[in-house]
């Protein structure tokens, strides 16, 4: 699915070339659960904008779902973004002026398919929001608005999903939830890649990688998968104020 | 369609913010009702001056006027030159081919006229001879017109206009009245049919006429004339004609080839001409300025639009993320810039036709609704969309998604 061989990222900040990432190399198989973590300043979110197509590597290979990435333009890059990735993102990016349904169809404006509404409607459902399709985003908790936001990042069957710290501004019973519905979509053959610097969201991912200055410094299964779904049931119930 | 998306999202993005569109639509809004207003009442204009001459110059005759072309068509004849007689009229009629006949007309302004101690100024006190009814379109509603006879005479007869007839009798009959003008006396012969005012706004119904006899020997002891009025056996020749009359009278007036005519030719279809030049320089002026305003909504437009292209980064960078390229960014905002003005345009056509059929209302002509105006107005405002949507559609276009993304 993803093979990403040699890649470094320089960047000039007032006249000097800084090396971001220093010759990364792994791959991804489809069905994968994978996250990235470390520190931030270590390229975690350089290595995600490329894995997403928002950024092209200085040097070294990237392929995804078999198409060579190094090599696209700007507007071949925005139809790999529009068919092959869903993004996730910490600050949810809903547009605030349109509704729900309007946001998880906003990317097919973009592709060659058109929304009916129905394929929206049932994504809403599957994350528990079909009473909230005519909400604006700013009616909604965080919670919500990331589950629209994962409705939207699967609208056009994406081959990965991208997730740039999707629990960051969340409390951690949304934490939570928000990371047991990307457990289920990965049970159902989904291939997810999240970037975070929580240890405690990346135990619930498959196999780990760990960035330090640019470089992986280990890439591990988790022998140890915990289960979002049965922490959640044993959380202290909220108590309503 | 890609392109129908984006202009269906440019749509959905201008309703989502009425205040901003509403905003960036004022100008063209104002621009464009002024250009098709402006356009329109000028057209309308052109068409009631030719209305209007057709009212006054009933059987095309051709005019005569002292002085040079500077001087005003309808002069005063006590401060006109006095180059112009009845001796030249006569001889015109007597030496110059394709002739009929010849109206005399003399006019005086601002004459004292009283009635029963009713006082009143008489704006144009007009000796006339009587083919004048026929030559300036000039029919009585009540009683007659000048005869011959009156003219032999010398008759203290006159009619009277519209106007003048309610300042001295109000609703009353004034035939057969004895009104005093100048302190002479004179029987009201006839009452003139209303005639509005000409091109100028001059009010033709605030008149007296007399016969020109009378005029020129019992009230102003005057031969020269304000006007001769020439009848032409055949219309079509008129211009022909109209050189003959000004050879045949710059050789009886002894004028050297190198001296200016002491007398003016004057065709309807100059007189028209002189009429609508003045409107229609009247109306490019306006059209230019309303262009102006035009320009100026643009430029509203174009603020308005780069100050949302900085407030939207965010919702760029969005859009870009889930697979919007830049083309795709660049048409929905030049889309958002086309569809206001083309919004704004129509209803500024609207509010043009609307103002010009008030003000057509108010001055009580028709107003001509021209196509063109609505056509080019229709242009104009498409051109200034795309003319100043370009540039922050361009600037949105062109942001970074990554930073983009980044901004808050």
């Amino acid at each position: 699915m993803i093979e990403i061989k040699d890649l470094t990222k320089v960047y000039r900040f007032s006249g000097n070339d800084v090396e971001i990432l220093k010759g990364v190399s792994f791959s991804v198989g489809k069905g994968e659960f994978l996250s990235i973590i470390g520190p931030s300043g270590t390229g975690k979110t350089t290595l995600m904008n490329i894995i997403g197509c928002l950024d092209v590597p200085t040097s070294g290979t990237y392929v995804l779902d078999g198409v060579e990435i190094e090599k696209l333009d700007d507007d071949k890059l925005s139809t790999i973004r529009n068919e092959k990735i869903g993004f996730v993102f910490q600050t949810f990016n809903l547009l605030p002026r349109a509704t729900t349904l309007d946001n998880v169809e906003l990317p097919l404006i973009y592709s060659t398919k058109s929304g009916d509404g129905k394929m929206a409607k049932s994504l809403l459902e599957k994350v528990g929001l079909a009473d909230r399709i005519h909400y604006r985003p700013n009616r909604l908790s965080g919670g919500e608005q990331q589950r629209v936001a994962i409705a939207r990042a699967l609208i056009n069957d994406p081959a990965i999903i991208l997730a740039d710290e999707p629990t960051g501004a969340l409390d951690t019973r949304s934490s939570l939830e928000i990371v047991a519905i990307l457990q289920k979509l990965n049970n159902e053959g989904r291939t997810i890649i999240i970037v975070t610097h929580e240890p405690e969201i990346a135990a619930h991912t498959k196999r780990i990688i760990t960035l330090r200055d640019g470089k992986i410094l280990s890439d591990n299964l988790n022998s140890q998968v915990r289960n979002a779904e049965a922490e959640l049931k044993n959380l202290p119930v909220e108590v309503k104020k | 369609m890609r392109i129908i998306k984006n202009s269906k999202e440019a749509i959905k993005s201008l309703g989502s913010n009425k205040l901003r569109t509403f905003l960036m639509m004022l100008g063209v809004i104002i621009g464009i009702a002024t250009f098709t207003a402006v356009i329109t009442i000028g057209q309308s204009g052109k068409s009631r001056v030719m209305k209007s001459m057709n009212k006054m110059w009933g059987a095309m005759p051709i005019a005569i006027t002292p002085g040079g072309k500077d001087f005003p068509m309808h002069a005063d004849v006590l401060s006109a030159p006095a180059t112009l007689t009845k001796e030249d009229a006569d001889a015109i009629v007597r030496e110059v081919p394709n002739v009929k006949d010849v109206c005399l007309v003399q006019i005086t302004t601002n004459v004292p006229a009283s009635y029963k101690g009713k006082n009143t100024t008489v704006l144009d006190l007009i000796g006339v001879t009587p083919n004048f009814e026929t030559y300036r379109t000039t029919k009585v509603i009540s009683g007659e017109f000048i005869s011959e006879e009156d003219m032999n005479s010398l008759a203290r007869v006159c009619l009277i206009g519209q106007t003048t007839s309610k300042e001295l009798f109000d609703e009353k009959n004034p035939i057969g009245e004895i009104v005093s003008i100048e302190n002479v006396n004179f029987v009201v012969k006839g009452v003139i049919e209303p005639k509005g005012t000409n091109p100028s706004g001059r009010d033709l119904d605030n008149r007296i006429l007399i016969p020109q006899t009378t005029f020129a020997r019992r009230m102003y002891n005057l031969n020269h004339l304000s006007q001769i009025v020439v009848g032409l056996v055949d219309v079509k020749k008129i211009e022909k004609t109209g050189n003959d009359i000004a050879a045949f009278l710059r050789e009886r007036h002894n004028i050297s080839s190198e001296k200016f005519d002491d007398f003016t030719i004057r065709l309807p279809s100059t007189v028209a001409q002189t009429f609508t030049k003045t409107s229609q320089t009247l109306t490019i002026f306006l059209a230019i300025i309303s262009l102006i305003s035009l320009i100026v909504g643009g430029v509203v437009i174009m603020n308005i639009m780069l100050i949302s292209v900085s407030e939207r980064i965010k919702e760029i960078g969005i859009r870009r993320a889930v697979g919007a390229k830049k083309k795709d960014i660049l048409s929905q905002f030049l889309f958002e810039a086309s569809w206001i003005t083309f919004i704004a345009g129509i209803i500024g056509i609207i509010f043009g036709i609307a103002i010009s059929r008030i003000i057509a209302f108010i001055s009580k002509t028709p107003a001509t609704i021209s196509l063109g105006a609505i056509v080019l107005a229709f242009i104009f405002s498409a051109v200034i969309g795309i003319i100043f949507g370009l540039q922050p559609a361009r600037k949105a276009a062109s942001l970074n998604p990554i930073e983009a993304l980044r901004t808050e």
